[in-house]
């Protein structure tokens, strides 16, 4: 694949002050309107040394960290698995929607997405009130309250994915709360995954990338990304 | 090289996989497809992040502060069979 045609659309979750999770490296940043220079993969160092790695905007819910930039690959791009990857890349611009108050709300949507998957074996188990609950919580609180009181009631089938929404619920409650921005972050990160894992665990495999869409899609309209 | 687990069709490392796969991965010796699930992990869990940051500073501090010695040939020949009798076992 030519790196014209995937240089846009190219994504980059990084720590803070721009900096590889992974690899360490401090990423050089756009200054006013320039783009940051551009960063050949010989350059960093530890596992990122085969290419400059990024990802489209489907699989961000993959990579969260505190900060997202748009990234410019070079050469010759190459989509791997959930990764780009090409010989140079640069920062374009930093996203600045993603940010604590984004982190908590993504946290927030993604538990409520696992409870919505939780409440399917719940209405097979005749607990309507409480399936009512889990499709459309008022507050994540009360699913923690719901699971604790029904837990002894229910076979594996309904509580197992009932136990997941609860600690998704209970994941993203504590990265709301926080004022850390790497609790904010890699809330949202456990909460989109539980979400995912639940979708799973009803579902099957299908629901669990119909899940990863629906996140992708959700960061995608919430940021306003291209 | 420890296998990843998968469960209906779904592919991840879990943590007790990522201890045996931490030295591969600190040389850059993994495979694509597994450094992804390797990288997809540490996103995902506090312990696993920690504990590759303890090894990093580790090795960056060792490294500094010890001088290599060329290791006496019983002593090799002793890990050596201590690491394939663990394997052996594992």
């Amino acid at each position: 694949m030519e790196g014209a045609e995937l240089s846009t659309g190219a994504y980059k979750f990084l720590r803070p002050g721009a900096t590889g999770p992974f690899s360490g490296f401090a990423w050089p940043t756009p200054a006013g309107e320039s783009a940051g220079q551009w960063v050949d993969a010989s350059t960093t160092r530890g596992p990122c040394r085969d290419g400059v790695h990024g990802c489209e905007r489907r699989h961000l819910p993959l990579w969260i960290w505190e900060e997202l930039w748009e990234l410019e690959l070079d050469g010759e791009v190459e989509s791997i698995g959930h990764k780009l990857s090409a010989p140079r890349g640069r920062l374009v611009r930093r996203v600045e929607a993603w940010s604590p108050d984004s982190a908590k709300d993504f946290a927030v949507a993604c538990a409520k997405r696992a409870a919505l998957h939780a409440s399917e074996p719940l209405r097979a188990a005749g607990k309507n009130e409480a399936a009512d609950t889990f499709e459309r919580p008022a507050d994540l609180g009360t699913l923690r309250g719901l699971t604790a009181e029904l837990w002894d009631e229910l076979e594996v089938e309904a509580q197992i994915p009932m136990g997941m929404a609860s600690d998704g619920a209970l994941r993203a409650m504590t990265a709301r709360d926080a004022s850390d921005p790497y609790v904010n972050a890699h809330g949202s990160a456990v909460c989109a995954y539980i979400a995912a894992l639940t979708a799973l665990r009803v579902s099957g495999s299908a629901a669990l990338a119909r899940e990863r869409e629906w996140q992708a899609e959700w960061l995608g309209r919430e940021l306003a990304l291209g | 090289m420890a296998e990843h687990h998968a469960h209906n069709g779904f592919e991840e490392v879990t943590c007790r996989e990522f201890v045996e796969l931490v030295t591969d991965y600190w040389d850059d010796a993994l495979p694509v497809d597994q450094l992804e699930l390797v990288e997809e992990h540490l996103v995902m869990c506090d312990w696993c992040k920690t504990y590759l940051d303890q090894m990093r500073v580790t090795v960056e501090e060792t490294s500094q502060t010890v001088e290599p010695e060329p290791v006496p040939a019983a002593t090799e020949e002793a890990l050596l069979a201590a690491f394939h009798d663990w394997k052996e076992r594992s």
